[in-house]
């Protein structure tokens, strides 16, 4: 028997104190001469014994009742032989899962090889443990799981050639598909000894949201080994979780915010320096994060040319996981943004068209490191080949869409463009059907509060109030405090209805608390709303000084230029879908491990799905005939795997379980001491559960003789 | 014999009693208390017999007078009475150990049968009985012949007073001594707890029943006997065995309780039974009271109350 906390069997010694008290109150009892003590030796004789008994009982139960206190806190536990399970020499089937994610590039404290290293050898010496008659798969648990081996096979070349295969990867964990497969393979064999066994450090993500592990009703014999040091704590690790670069103009022209991300996952305050480095320029600095937290470190550096392409790096201390250490990002603010806009009221008057204000805002410099390339277009200009090149497409008080328009539209958002539909005559509720989903929120009809230069409508005209400034189109808004935007009247306005939309963030209401303008994420592009008019006929929004920078923001935040972060869509093992460069000839992708592919021109597409992507870094695809124009994107590893705590293998083990299955599977918590040294040579069985109860009863007990007494 | 009412407040409280010093004194106090009730009493005596005439002297009891006489020969004559002087009284006393046993304040049960046995025989000397004395405890531990000299009494309580508590209760040793010394008829008067065989000792209470012996059983308890008022966790030492018991008072005072009306009522019946007069003696009564009820014969009802029957 083990205990996790042994100091505090120390208070066993309060075992003592029943006893003491017992012999100090004998001690103080009163000696009384009595004539009659024969009446009570008499009296007594019944009930002396009992009580006598009974008095022992309560002192004997109070004595276990203050040891059982402090061994219930002291968390006894059993080790025992694993069980038998299926013995590896036996014939059998056997699906070895070995984690290769991540966070198996760690290295234990005590230091010597990675995780995976052992997880390898582990794996090796249970091989080499099969008897002739039993037949191994490999799986390997990185996203995606991959079966390494043909399918089972007793070959042991073969198995050995899967093993060297097994190397440390950024890829994040996929535990479900690995035993989805491993239950794949098995079910191929005849054998009736079939057994999964896996080889991980156990981590606590890589089990997160596994609920149905098991697709068959029979699933087989499942070992839970966990690679690593027995016993031991994760090593303390810290990751860039996240890097954010958004212009920084109120600094100065080609100067940026670096926003840099640093997650502690250990037990221990940590303080470790950082270095950016953006394409040659490079800031040092450190920051201190506490246990669990999570901080900011904010560097303000100068683009060293043009803001497109641009490679940076971020990088911490190396630590216990040095593959989370590093951020991978590109800055790519540069350039031209092209931006669609599609007058829905044309008029003849200059000042009173609709695109009159927006065509001087959007000619006008932006000030910022990206250009604005407006194309002035009409609703029958809606189709594929006229707006997929466009990085953004702005719906000027637009009405009716065709069905073709609609699926245009609609296409050229979910493949990352940007839209912005501006509110107006034309687009009413019943027009606004057309747009099905292109509408953040359905219009549920069209507000007049007022009129323009009326005196009698001052009390009911509607003005901005709640800004979003956490949002990167707003945030310059809410830092300064006197803004036009606030004194901007509306007398026009959507109605939009309040119902449930997976994404959707109000950036500005109006006093009311009508949405004023909101925004929903849409396939990989966005989707934005202002629900007034871009021109004088329902605000004067577009005559104040804050629409030109606030036309600018929303343009390049929907053409994704605003600022560039790394975000889920560019982690190892998903596929990436980037810009075609410009030119002709042949495309090849630059991966950062120095290779070169081919990939096939998509043309007429200018997009290309790039998939296979299994090494963080910069990737940039380029034309084979001209060097200057490519796409550069990064990639880094999935972050979750950064956390090192181990799961609860119990609590694993249940999930493992399946309720109702004929032959429930056994799972061994830690097991195969054969298999590995470093792997704990035990079960392990909790005993406080048990010590629980039985002290809850020896209170039960002592009470009820008590109160009985 | 005069009566009193049996529950007049107390003339002498035996927490003042336990104060005094002194048998004699005691027992006379306590005399003098019975004899105040008596005197309160309308009726006479009867345990007076006319013996002879004598001339009237000035002095003499006018209410003696034989007017019937003078009616015949003219000559005042006043009757002359002559007091019973057969009766032979023995107090059988209990000093055992069990005996010294009392309360805070109070007479020890001894204490409080000696003042009752010198009270009773203050007043058979007075009406010139014999009055005898055997103390018991393991052993005969005293005896004196019965005499009838009122100088007796003061030899019967320094004998009483010369006693302590000691030893076994032995019953049937001091019985046996009165069987053997009393052959004529008399009273027998025992002081005792009874916490002893009481086999024994009513064989040969039975006996003396049987030779035509007035026997009245003293049975001296102490009120903590009677109720066992203890809360504390105590070791009780036995008087007589020295035998230790740490007892929690509240878990056994129900049993005690229960044996000890057991024992009492026992012992009530078995003197019912065998024709011996029973008087429950509870040390917290005034002993002045006692003694009214006993001599009224009345102590019936309060030993059946104290018997809690």
């Amino acid at each position: 028997m083990r205990f996790e906390n042994p100091w505090l069997l120390a208070g066993m010694l309060a075992a003592a104190i029943p006893v003491i008290i017992h012999l100090i109150n004998r001690h103080r009892a009163k000696v009384r001469p009595f004539a009659a003590v024969e009446f009570l030796l008499l009296s007594d004789k019944r009930l002396a014994r009992r009580l006598r008994v009974r008095q022992l009982l309560v002192l004997a139960l109070r004595v276990l009742l203050m040891i059982a206190i402090p061994f219930a806190l002291a968390k006894p536990y059993l080790e025992s032989d694993p069980p038998p399970g299926v013995d590896l020499a036996e014939p059998g089937a056997i699906v070895l899962i070995i984690d290769d994610s991540l966070s198996m590039q760690a290295v234990p404290a005590s230091g010597g090889e990675s995780l995976v290293a052992a997880a390898v050898e582990a794996a090796r010496e249970a091989i080499s443990k099969g008897g002739a008659s039993t037949s191994f798969a490999i799986v390997a648990a990185g996203t995606p799981a991959r079966l390494l081996t043909p399918g089972l096979t007793f070959d042991r070349p073969t198995l050995e050639r899967a093993l060297e295969r097994v190397v440390p990867t950024p890829r994040g964990g996929d535990m479900a598909g690995a035993l989805r497969e491993a239950e794949r393979v098995l079910s191929q064999s005849h054998e009736p000894r079939r057994r999964v066994i896996v080889l991980s450090d156990q981590a606590a993500h890589a089990w997160a949201g596994i609920s149905e592990p098991w697709a068959l009703a029979d699933p087989p014999v499942v070992d839970l080994v966990a690679v690593g040091p027995p016993d031991a704590p994760p090593p303390p690790n810290a990751a860039i979780d996240q890097v954010l670069v958004r212009p920084a103009p109120e600094v100065g022209p080609g100067q940026v915010h670096v926003d840099v991300t640093v997650i502690n996952h250990g037990d221990t305050e940590i303080t470790t320096p950082i270095t950016v480095d953006l394409a040659g320029v490079v800031a040092t600095s450190s920051v201190t994060v506490g246990p669990g937290k999570r901080e900011h470190l904010v560097s303000t550096m100068r683009l060293p040319g043009p803001a497109a392409g641009l490679r940076g790096t971020a990088r911490l201390e190396s630590d216990a996981l040095a593959a989370d250490d590093t951020w991978y990002f590109t800055v790519d603010f540069g350039g031209e943004v092209t931006v669609g806009v599609v007058n829905g009221s044309p008029r003849n008057v200059p000042y009173l068209d609709e695109l009159f204000f927006v065509r001087a805002a959007l000619e006008a410099p932006t000030g910022a490191v990206a250009r604005i390339h407006p194309m002035w277009l009409t609703p029958d200009d809606l189709e594929p080949g006229r707006i997929e090149h466009m990085d953004a497409l702005i719906l000027a008080n637009v009405g009716r869409l065709t069905r073709a328009q609609a699926i245009a539209v609609e296409t050229f958002v979910q493949q990352g463009g940007g839209l912005l539909i501006t509110a107006g005559d034309q687009l009413t509720a019943e027009s606004s059907l057309s747009y099905g989903p292109l509408l953040p929120l359905p219009i549920r009809a069209s507000k007049q509060v007022g009129r323009p230069g009326d005196p009698a409508s001052e009390l009911t005209l509607l003005r901005f109030d709640d800004i979003d400034g956490e949002h990167p189109v707003m945030r310059e808004f809410a830092e300064v405090d006197e803004v036009s935007l606030l004194k901007a009247r509306t007398w026009s306005y959507a109605l939009l209805d309040t119902v449930q939309r997976d994404g959707v963030r109000v950036l500005a209401s109006f006093t009311g608390g009508q949405p004023a303008l909101v925004e929903v994420p849409y396939g990989r592009g966005r989707l934005m709303m202002l629900t007034t008019t871009v021109d004088r006929d329902g605000s004067d929004l577009c005559i104040r000084s804050s629409f030109l920078p606030l036309l600018h923001q929303i343009s390049l935040y929907l053409a994704g230029k605003l600022e560039r972060e790394s975000g889920a869509s560019q982690q190892v093992g998903e596929a990436v879908i980037v810009d075609v460069p410009a030119g002709e000839g042949g495309l090849v992708l630059d991966r950062p491990d120095g290779a070169q592919v081919a990939l096939p021109d998509p043309a007429p597409e200018t997009k290309l799905e790039v998939g296979d992507i299994d090494v963080v870094g910069h990737y940039s695809l380029r034309r084979r005939s001209s060097g200057a124009s490519e796409t550069v994107f990064a990639v880094n590893a999935d972050r979750v795997e950064s956390a090192l705590q181990r799961a609860d293998l119990l609590e694993v083990a249940e999930i493992l379980r399946r309720p109702g299955a004929g032959v429930a599977p056994k799972v061994a918590a830690a097991d195969a001491p054969a298999m590995s040294a470093d792997a704990p040579s035990s079960r392990r069985t909790r005993l406080w559960p048990v010590v629980l109860v039985a002290l809850f009863w020896l209170l039960a007990s002592e009470a009820w003789l008590v109160l009985r007494g | 014999m005069s009566v009193a009412a049996p529950n007049r407040p107390s003339l002498l409280d035996p927490r003042a009693l336990a104060r005094i010093k002194g048998l004699l004194l005691r027992s006379r106090l306590v005399v003098d208390g019975v004899l105040q009730g008596i005197h309160k009493s309308p009726h006479h005596g009867s345990s007076i017999e006319f013996s002879e005439h004598k001339e009237y002297t000035p002095g003499d009891d006018i209410r003696h007078i034989d007017w019937k006489a003078y009616a015949r020969v003219d000559k005042v004559y006043v009757k002359k009475f002559e007091q019973e002087t057969n009766l032979r009284a023995y107090a059988v006393l209990d000093v055992s150990a069990s005996m010294g046993y009392g309360a805070e304040g109070r007479l020890t049960k001894l204490e409080y049968a000696s003042v009752l046995a010198a009270s009773l025989g203050f007043l058979l000397l007075r009406q010139q009985d014999a009055l005898g004395l055997v103390a018991f405890a393991g052993e005969v531990e005293a005896a004196i012949p019965a005499r009838a000299r009122v100088s007796h009494l003061s030899h019967f309580c320094a004998k009483l007073e010369a006693t302590q508590p000691k030893g076994l209760t032995r019953i049937d040793l001091g019985l046996r001594r009165v069987v053997e010394q009393a052959r004529k008829r008399g009273v027998v008067h025992v002081y005792s707890d009874f916490f002893g065989d009481e086999d024994a000792a009513f064989a040969l209470l039975r006996q003396l029943v049987t030779r035509g012996h007035q026997v009245t059983a003293f049975h001296v308890l102490d009120g903590d006997e009677l109720e066992f008022p203890f809360e504390e966790m105590t070791v009780f030492e036995g008087m007589e065995t020295g035998r230790r018991l740490l007892v929690e008072p509240k878990l056994v005072r129900e049993a005690y309780l229960e044996r000890m009306t057991t024992f009492r009522e026992g012992l009530r019946r078995r003197c019912l039974a065998d024709r011996v007069r029973h008087v429950l003696v509870d040390t917290r009564e005034p002993p002045e009271n006692l003694l009214l009820r006993y001599l009224t014969g009345s102590e019936g009802g309060r030993s059946q109350h104290a018997g809690g029957t």
